[in-house]
């Protein structure tokens, strides 16, 4: 069982170190000349295969080590990093992956990508960096720190990684001045070392490096370039371990934990949150002052708790962004289409949950871009466009909600052949007279592809209803918007998290409801005027300004009629004011929302449900489509107006 | 059709409950637990089968209506009236629902012997929604296919 969890870890480990391998390619593509990429890459590799080669991974081993080997000679300056072997590179990482899924056999295929790894690598076939020479030999340094600078807190290994930074190969120790064991001073730093430095290395930016240890240290540098005497006798090489471990100098202290116990935590602080509003319920009516005073602070440290505990869930939106840009790098070879992908606000964080589920969609969503969006170069030089294409993956907050979009600017959606394929398909009446985005929605649908052949990436009109669930399911929804011969953009709005909202508790019909906070923007009473009317909506003016109104009465079906003072309820909701009119409103408070369940999923207007401090249950409704819902209405009040 | 019951010697071990005048079993290994009336929040366009949600143990669990798909008339909530919160497998998820009952009787076993297919005709029952039929004293009691109810329903509400 024990060997079991730890193969996992290994596994999930391997996993991780892989797609910083598969990042670090690919910024090294944009920036062949960079050493610490190189560096980097050469370190995930070297722990996939330390580690593979514990867990029996023999094969896999063999095989990073072969991958190892053909790096080796970028770090050492031999080979300049160029797009072919970042291709094969990717092509070995993909391998990487095959044997980690439990497909361990060296296959002919493995083989032939080893010998194109080799090939790539060879002098006489990538182009070749001037060898290391004479005129441009760069630099030798021996250094050597006093011999109290560890207990004086000192960091060698931070000054090591200075200097890789720099492009330091060739780094060794110097073994010479440590004394037999039982003489040896603990606390002493013994240890010398040996390095080569690239001539690109600025001499001050080098002696920068040990600013804190000038006058205090042996310090040798010399430039190659100029006749240099002999490097220290007897070098051996350092160990390997300094170059290659993950380097915890550079990483903030952080830690595993599976994913069940957070959500665990999470349901726990739930039930703390239903608890307190009961204990703050009970107070509330003994009207005991202590007893307020103790329930205001476990109400204090319950909402600071839920805080917390939600933002350990949250992830910043780049962790899937690595897998896009593996893609547009793959697609835009396989296509032969140039494709410049911006991320903007990759740091917008969502809820875990939220981020995996929507890796998928968005896959899906920036591979139609490319394959179906995006023109060939040729067609975009005709055009008189850019001759790179660019898909532009942005995300942020806006209210409680995550926005997401996919730009591109290709040649946008094309009306009439979406409107013939949809009447073709039967989702659309031939006499129907959609509204541009009613028609973009249908590529939605299933089985709805436009592409005029069926290609390997796209076109199979499976997938992008996919989106639409996945999407929905996360209760979101998504826009698209299309200019012709200008692209199309792809916008998600999701909610930020699924579980505790700020609501706002109101009563519609003798029921009770939370609104979520985030969307409300004010209250107003309802003039006596409008209190009888009839119909499903009309306008109310508010400061000037002409906002609808939809009555939660008639929306959520309530029989009883009423009359009263009632409220509405100001909220922005698919890009517009709409008044929510209700009966009374109760409070705010925190909600723990949970998902209704399947024999409900077809209840569009409602998000969750909640428990109130007196155990009864609270629907929370899904604003956005609520007022979709009263969409058709809406447009007649508009008209009318 | 019995579908898994057949096979002599087997017994099955139910609740029986009573919806309007009809007997119905479920078997207990479904059952969590049985509940007096609590109060429950209607869910607006939730359909006549699954109108409302309910509170079990902080847990927000839908009340389904078996009178509606057994065309029953609905009686009012009386002292008899109970919940019973069942578990059933729908496509390898456990779900957690309740059902109303007018009242809860016993529990009993039941030679699978005795449990016989739904007549082909004759029956106002979509036939897919019953597992079998028991004879007994005190007249027919009915074995209704829950997984079936709760999956169809669900297919339906996805649809939507």
């Amino acid at each position: 069982m024990m060997d079991n969890d730890i193969a996992a870890v290994f596994l999930e480990e391997a996993s991780e170190l892989l797609e910083s391998l598969e990042q670090g390619l690919l910024k090294l593509q944009a920036d062949p000349n960079n050493l610490d990429l190189v560096n980097a890459a050469f370190r995930d590799l070297h722990t996939i295969k330390g580690s593979g080669a514990m867990f029996g991974f023999t094969e896999l081993a063999a095989f990073i080590h072969k991958f190892e080997t053909a790096f080796e000679k970028i770090r050492s300056g031999q080979i300049k990093v160029s797009a072919s072997l970042i291709r094969v590179a990717l092509r070995a990482a993909d391998e990487i992956k095959g044997f980690l899924a439990g497909d361990a056999a060296m296959t002919p295929a493995r083989q032939a990508i080893l010998d194109d790894l080799e090939q790539a690598v060879s002098p006489g076939q990538a182009p070749v960096e001037t060898p290391v020479s004479a005129s441009d030999a760069g630099w030798r340094l021996c250094f050597r720190l006093a011999s109290d600078a560890l207990a004086l807190g000192a960091r060698p290994e931070a000054l090591l990684d200075e200097l890789r930074g720099l492009g330091a190969f060739n780094l060794v120790a110097d073994l010479s001045r440590i004394a037999p064991l039982d003489q040896i001073e603990t606390q002493a730093c013994l240890l010398g070392w040996s390095t080569d430095l690239p001539a690109s290395a600025r001499e001050d930016d080098i002696k920068a490096v040990f600013m804190f240890h000038e006058g205090n240290m042996e310090f040798n540098l010399v430039n190659l370039a100029a006749p240099a005497p002999e490097a220290p006798a007897s070098p051996l090489p350092l160990a390997e371990s300094a170059g290659t471990g993950p380097q915890p100098a550079q990483q903030s202290a952080t830690m595993r934990v599976p994913a069940e116990r957070l959500d665990e935590l999470m349901d726990q602080v739930g039930e703390l949150v239903i608890a307190e509003a009961r204990l703050c319920a009970l107070a509330n009516t003994s009207k005991d002052p202590s007893m307020m005073a103790a329930v205001e602070d476990i109400q204090r440290l319950a909402s600071r708790m839920r805080d917390t505990t939600m933002s350990i869930r949250m992830v910043p939106i780049s962790s899937i962004i690595g897998r896009f840009r593996r893609l547009v790098h793959d697609l835009s070879e396989g296509l032969g289409k140039s494709v410049n992908f911006v991320v903007t606000g990759a740091d917008t964080e969502l809820d875990k949950t939220v981020i995996e589920r929507l890796g998928d969609p968005l896959v899906h969503i920036i591979r139609n871009a490319i394959d179906h969006g995006l023109e060939t170069d040729e067609a975009r030089a005709a055009a008189g466009k850019p001759d790179r294409g660019t898909i532009e993956l942005s995300a942020e907050h806006l209210g409680a909600e995550v926005v997401i979009s996919v730009k591109d600017n290709g040649r946008g959606l094309d009306r009439s052949k979406l409107r013939a394929r949809a009447i073709e398909q039967g989702l659309l009446s031939p006499e129907a007279t959609p509204s541009e985005a009613e028609l973009f929605a249908l590529i939605l649908e299933p089985g709805f592809s436009t592409a005029a052949k069926v290609t390997e990436l796209s076109g199979r009109g499976v997938g992008m209803d996919v989106v639409k669930r996945t999407v929905e399911g996360l209760r979101g929804r998504i826009v698209i918007a299309s200019e012709p011969g200008h692209g199309t953009t792809f916008t998600l709005r999701l909610p930020l998290t699924l579980s505790i909202i700020d609501g706002l508790l109101v009563e519609v019909g003798g029921d009770r409801y939370i609104i979520p906070m985030a969307a409300v923007q004010e209250i107003v009473e309802l003039p006596a005027s409008d209190a009888g009317a009839d119909t499903t909506s009309s306008f109310l003016q508010i400061r000037n300004a002409l906002v609808p109104f939809l009555r939660l009465r008639t929306l959520l079906d309530c029989a009883e009629e009423r009359n009263t003072l009632q409220n509405v309820i100001v909220v922005s909701a698919s890009s517009m004011r709409v008044g929510l009119v209700v009966d009374r409103i109760l409070g705010t408070n925190q909600t723990v929302v949970k998902q209704m369940s399947r024999l409900h999923a077809g209840v569009k207007s409602i998000s969750g449900a909640t428990i109130l401090g007196d155990g009864s249950v609270a629907l929370v409704l899904e604003v956005g489509n609520l007022v979709e819902l009263a969409r058709t209405d809406l447009r007649k009040i508009e008209k009318a107006a | 059709m019995t579908k898994d019951l057949n096979g002599s010697g087997k017994t099955l071990t139910v609740v029986a409950l009573r919806l309007g005048e009809r007997i119905f079993a479920i078997e207990t290994s479904a059952v969590l637990e049985i509940l007096a009336p609590i109060p429950v929040t209607r869910v607006p366009h939730g359909g006549a089968f699954a109108q409302g949600v309910i509170n079990v143990r902080g847990g927000v669990v839908p009340l389904a209506d078996l009178r509606v798909i057994f065309s029953i008339p609905k009686l009012p909530v009386d002292e008899d009236t109970r919940i019973l919160v069942l578990q059933i497998p729908i496509e390898n998820e456990q779900i957690t629902v309740g059902i109303t009952a007018d009242e809860v009787l016993e529990v009993v076993t039941v030679d699978c012997d005795r449990i016989e297919p739904l007549p082909p005709a004759g029956t106002i029952w979509p036939a897919d929604y019953v597992r079998g039929l028991i004879q007994g004293h005190e007249g027919i009691t009915i074995l209704p296919d829950l997984n079936t109810i709760f999956a169809a329903h669900i297919a339906t509400a996805n649809a939507l």
